[in-house]
């Protein structure tokens, strides 16, 4: 298998890569890391499983407009899942909207099962999305704090102070159950 | 439970269910990417490039220019430059008048500074008024100079005329003097074939405006004026005029008289000019026509060519900031307003989800 993630190891500005990897090496790098990612972000498995597969379709159609000297294959693929959850979460707001004019609330379910600890499902589930797309971005993927940044579009010094209060407001709400 | 369990437990997410696994590896590999697409715009490198490369781009248009044009430059100057020295030499800066061709006037002027085969000096009219104007360009020994210009003013006054401006200069080899002398129409001609004898004419130029009709006109202006006051004078002897009356009538005598005395002058002029020609001559030596055109090298005319085309470029490039500059400023602050907005309405969207 090509070693897909080669290129990260590189300083940022002189990325370089001999050949383009295959559609298939990089979606078997890395789509565990799309996959998590949008788990933590939406809360969903299914969800986050539905807009993997929309995030590779997308790779997919837009493989010949990837470039490796750019940015990395899961920073290009994150970016493509990131618009992905975005497009996702207008039409869940959509939704809402909709319901609560309606005055249909839809019942409450049980809380989704990520496959962590009840307490820290709970906890995360407490948080917005913007602070689990960090600890998602940072924490799961472990992607500096440069490069989440760029993700985001934040300056890499509000990335990390994002990072910081989402985890200590994390801790907070674990210690509160507790 | 710890900052530390959290990041452990939360490294520990499962991984994409098998079947979505399966599905992505399923699908067919895409083609080869890029292979006739543009490539990508590096800015920094075009900026360290292309920036040496339009500097090069600009000299190198300057030098191919001054290498091309001087050529024509050259001639043209050189012949502007020899127009310029005859209309010197002819008096012409002295009167502060152009040697602008006028319908009846007699103008031989060669570019080069050669003797005329003949001077030739049109009589004046006997039986009308004429302003009679000649310039010459008359080329002297380098130790006569003062000597001609002495002579040439000596002619003037023998012939009744005067002296109206003389400008003597020689320093050196630029020998130059410049008179400006006014002679009776009658003997202008005699004057002018004694003038041109000082040296060898290489220039005349002879003006003959008629003056008569202007005369004529002035002449009936004032018969009519003289009339008039004496009407008027004639009017404010009434004793049995009113005292506004005799005001209005005074006022129109005085209006008359100064009239008169404006008129009278005029006249006076227009008589003289018909009565004494002017003549402008230009005296200089061999030496002084051949070093005050300088003629530029080559070389020289190359880099002042070329000088000028980056002078023009850099009014250009100028012209084209100060234009485009505000557009670029505007487009930019657009750009980054709606960049600013969108990740202003992501954030947004993320924070209330």
């Amino acid at each position: 298998m090509e070693d897909v993630n080669a290129v990260e190891t590189l300083p940022a500005g002189r990325l370089r890569l001999d050949r383009a990897p295959s559609f298939a090496a990089v979606a078997e790098a890395h789509l565990d890391d799309v996959y998590r990612y949008l788990l933590v972000l939406t809360r969903h498995p299914a969800t986050a499983e539905d807009l993997t597969g929309e995030t590779f379709e997308r790779a997919l159609r837009a493989w010949r407009r990837f470039d490796p000297h750019r940015a990395t294959a899961r920073t290009w693929l994150c970016a493509l899942a990131r618009n992905a959850a975005l497009d996702w979460f207008r039409s869940e707001q959509r939704r809402r909207r909709r319901e609560e004019r309606a005055a249909e609330r839809e019942p409450s379910v049980e809380g989704p099962e990520l496959g962590l600890s009840p307490a820290l499902e709970r906890a995360l589930g407490e948080l917005s999305a913007a602070d689990r797309e960090v600890i998602a971005l940072r924490v799961v993927l472990d992607l500096d704090a440069n490069t989440a940044a760029r993700l985001i579009g934040i300056s890499a010094t509000a990335c990390t102070t994002r990072l910081n209060r989402a985890l200590q407001r994390l801790e907070e709400r674990l210690n509160d159950d507790d | 439970m710890t900052t530390d369990e959290i990041l452990f437990e939360l490294r520990t997410l499962p991984g994409a269910p098998d079947r979505l696994r399966e599905r992505v590896l399923a699908w067919p590999e895409p083609q080869l990417r890029r292979e006739w697409t543009l490539p990508r715009i590096e800015w920094r490198r075009v900026a360290l490039v292309g920036a040496p490369a339009a500097v090069a781009l600009a000299f190198g248009a300057a030098a191919i220019h001054g290498l091309v044009a001087p050529g024509e430059r050259g001639t043209t100057s050189a012949a502007r430059q020899v127009q310029t020295e005859a209309a010197r030499s002819s008096g012409d800066s002295a009167t502060g008048r152009k040697l602008t061709p006028v319908f009846g006037a007699a103008t031989t002027t060669p570019s080069t500074p050669q003797a005329l085969d003949r001077l030739t000096a049109p009589p004046p009219s006997a039986t009308r008024l004429n302003r009679y104007q000649a310039w010459l360009r008359v080329r002297v020994e380098r130790d006569k100079l003062g000597n001609a210009a002495s002579q040439a003013m000596r002619i003037a006054r023998g012939y009744g005329g005067y002296v109206a401006s003389v400008d003597l200069n020689t320093p050196g080899n630029r020998g130059r003097a410049s008179l400006v002398l006014r002679v009776p129409v009658a003997n202008v001609q005699d004057a002018v074939l004694r003038l041109g004898r000082l040296g060898d004419v290489t220039a005349q130029r002879v003006r003959i405006q008629d003056l008569q009709r202007q005369f004529d006109a002035q002449q009936r202006e004032l018969t009519r004026l003289r009339l008039s006051i004496a009407r008027l004078e004639r009017a404010l002897k009434n004793p049995e005029l009113s005292a506004e009356q005799r005001l209005r009538l005074q006022l129109q005598l005085q209006e008359a008289q100064r009239s008169l005395a404006l008129k009278t002058r005029a006249h006076g002029k227009t008589a003289r000019e018909g009565r004494l020609a002017t003549v402008s001559v230009g005296f200089f030596v061999p030496g002084a026509a051949a070093a005050t055109p300088h003629h530029e090298g080559r070389l020289e005319r190359s880099v002042r060519d070329a000088g000028g085309f980056l002078v023009a470029e850099l009014a250009w490039l100028l012209y084209a900031l100060i234009v485009a500059a505000p557009i670029a400023v505007l487009v930019a602050l657009a750009l980054i307003g709606a960049r600013a907005a969108r990740r202003g309405a992501e954030r947004r969207l993320l924070e209330g989800a």
